[in-house]
Parts: structure tokens; sequence; C-alpha cells
């Protein structure tokens, strides 16, 4: 959609600068059909009489794509029975109508700005989000992603599990998992990131939560764990600590 | 929470394919019916006559292409969880540029580019969404329960 109006605003300012030219050329080479000079836009709904349609096409292709004169000459061929009306209807303000018109053109094109620069923050706004999310070394999925790296080559860990270990986040509603629950605070003017994932190993059945905290380094401004440990959630219970650097 | 939720992995395919045809069919239906309403001869009743025949014809073909990228998505989203053995927004956009490159495949190697990179910014974004509303769900959390009082509980590490 977003494409659509842009090629759409495109098209429309190149017809306005060719447009002088155009209406010129016609005046000259066909006196009888001076109706064209009020045409307000010139693709959709032409009302030019058929003897028009080649050099009409000509000029056409010269400026935009193929398929629209394709397009255009179609229209003609249906709408050709109330070619007449039209024309008629258009003889009438053509003097007049030109500042109006311009006024309503340029209203539309504001909204067409505002709708293109609308969606283009909003694009950029979550483009940022995704990229702070994915490369910055304090995001919350840098850390999880060190954390799984931590507790996969951990020795008890593989002995409780079993080798190819996997880890994912909180289940939406869709099945996915990627998104892992975390939690940011403030302790004693620095910051702190709590994580919340969950593994799985080779042993059927067998689940653990992995729980993480990482304290923002002084001098270098990196998270550096506190503790990771694990939990396994199914009957006989128990702790592994991985890290505690408490 | 559900936590004893069967592994969603090959399950979520045929998910992903289902639900990618309706909103494909849905969101194309009305899309085709305003289309057609407005590009019919005068006269109410051909108006809605050809309303009616644009969605007949179009909105099962939208649905079906949606439910190819659908499919795809997931199917590749799954095989690179399998991979990868790990959950996280990458395996998400990579699939997505896999898919747009695979389903442009036979229109040569620069559209596949293209459409790549179009799918790999479009399901980035779909992420972003993501990422914003687990962060504020994430706020609410913190609102709700103070964090000074939770490392008492880490009772295996009070050695």
């Amino acid at each position: 959609m977003a494409y659509n109006q842009i090629v759409r605003a495109l098209r429309r300012s190149l017809q306005q600068k060719y447009r002088a030219t155009q209406v010129g050329y016609l005046v000259h080479t066909h006196r009888t059909v001076s109706t064209v000079v009020s045409m307000p836009t010139f693709h959709r709904r032409t009302e030019a009489p058929i003897s028009l349609l080649p050099t009409l096409c000509c000029i056409n292709q010269a400026n935009t794509a193929r398929c629209f004169s394709v397009d255009f000459r179609l229209r003609n061929k249906i709408s050709s029975g109330d070619r007449d009306k039209s024309v008629s209807r258009f003889q009438g303000g053509s003097p007049a109508s030109s500042a109006a018109q311009k006024v309503k053109n340029a209203g539309r094109d504001f909204t067409y700005l505002i709708v293109i620069l609308v969606g283009l923050g909003v694009t950029g706004g979550l483009l940022y989000v995704v990229f702070q999310e994915l490369f910055s070394s304090s995001s919350p999925n840098k850390v999880y992603g060190k954390a799984f790296n931590i507790v996969k080559s951990n020795p008890e860990v593989i002995g409780a599990f079993g080798e190819p270990i996997k880890c994912y986040g909180e289940t939406t509603r869709r099945g996915r998992r990627q998104q892992v629950s975390h939690m940011e605070f403030q302790k004693d003017g620095l910051k702190h990131l709590r994580l919340k994932f969950y593994i799985e190993g080779s042993e059927p059945g067998l689940k653990g939560t992995v729980h993480s905290e990482s304290k923002e380094n002084v001098e270098t401004g990196k998270y550096e764990f506190r503790y990771i440990f694990v939990e396994i959630d199914t009957y006989p219970r128990r702790t592994i600590v991985v890290e505690d650097n408490r | 929470m559900e936590e004893y939720i069967r592994e969603p992995c090959p399950w979520r395919i045929v998910d992903d394919c289902g639900g990618a045809f309706t909103m494909g069919a849905i969101g194309g239906g009305v899309f085709q019916a305003v289309k057609g309403f407005r590009n019919a001869p005068a006269g109410i009743g051909y108006r809605l006559r050809s309303g009616a025949n644009a969605v007949r014809v179009r909105a099962p073909q939208i649905g079906g292409s949606f439910a190819v990228w659908g499919g795809l998505f997931s199917t590749i989203d799954c095989g690179l969880v399998r991979i990868r053995g790990k959950e996280d927004p990458w395996n998400s956009i990579t699939s997505g540029a896999m898919t747009g490159a695979i389903l442009a495949a036979r229109s040569g190697p620069l559209v596949m580019v293209g459409s790549a990179m179009m799918g790999g910014i479009l399901l980035a974004l779909i992420e972003g969404v993501g990422i914003l509303l687990t962060r504020y769900t994430a706020q609410q959390f913190q609102n709700a329960e103070d964090p000074s009082q939770l490392p008492p509980k880490d009772r295996g590490l009070g050695l």
C-alpha cells in the first residue's frame, strides 16, 4: 500500500512537470480539442478523443512506464461512450479551476507526505529497537546468548541433561519461544539485569529453568554475571550452580 | 503459563500455514471487495456483483500465496531452531529473508536479494513489535514485585 502511494505521488509530480509541454503540443496540433488543456490529471479517465491517442501514448511512454499506456488505452475504449459529457464538464471551468485544483493537489500531496513520513518514522523506530536488541552488548538478548553459552559448556549441566542442550524463552500464544523474560532494575546505583529462560537436553522429559543476574561493571559499562544457576523442574529437584560471583 | 506444553515445533508449521491462509483470505477478500466495487460499471447491482466476483476469484489466490509464505517461513524457522538449538529473534529474521529468497528463486539472483531483504526487514519489524511488547509487560511486572526481596530466594547460593 505505502509503496503504491509513493509511486503514485512520484507519478503525479512527473505529470505536473510535463503537463505544460504536453498541453502546448496538443493545442498546436489539434486545435479542435482545446478542452484537453483543462484536464486535471492526465492518467485515469482521460477524455481525449481517439484521434489523439497515438500522440498521447507516445508522450506517455516517454514519460512513464509502458504498462501505463496500455491501461490508458483500455480505459479509453471503455469510456468512449460518455466521453462528450465529461469533456463538456471540464470545458466549463477551465481557467478558473486551476487555482482550486492546485490547492486540492497540494493538499493531497501533503496528506500523502504525512502518511509516508509517519510510516517511515514507525519503521525506523522499530528497526532501531531491533538493532539495539540484537547488537548492543547490554541487551537482554545478548546476555541471554552469553548465559546460554556458559550453561551449555558446564559439565554438571551436561551430565544432568544430556549433550545437545537447547534453550528457549517464554512460549507465546503462537508457539514462538523467542522472548526471554527479563527484568532490569537499579540497585546501589548500578544497573542489574535478571533473566529467566529454559533449557532442555537429550534426556526425555527433563526440563530446567536457568536464572541469572548480571550487574553492570562500573569501569567498562558492560554486564558481568553475578550468578547463574539451573533449577531442574522435574521430580528429583535440585539446583546446579553454574557461576556465583557474589 | 503452560509448563507442560509439548514441543511447538513441527506442529507450528501447519498452524502457521492455516493462520496465514485465513489472514490472506480475509484481508485479501476485503481488499478485493472494495476494489471490485469501485472498478465496476455504474449501478449498485453491477457494483455488488463485481465486488463479489472479485472476492470469489482473487481471495483464495491471495490466501494461498500467504499460506505458502507462512508455511515455508515456519519450516525454515523450525529447521533453524533444530540446527542452532537456540530460539531467539535471529531465527525469525533469517528465515524471513530465506523465504523471500526462495520464493523469488525463479526471477534471478538480483530479485532474490531484493526479496530477501524485504522479507528480512519485514520480519525484523514484526520482531521489533514483539520485543517492545515484552519490554512493556516486563515493565509491568517490575512494578508488581519488589526486586530487593528476591535475592534471599536463591537458596542454593547461600554458601
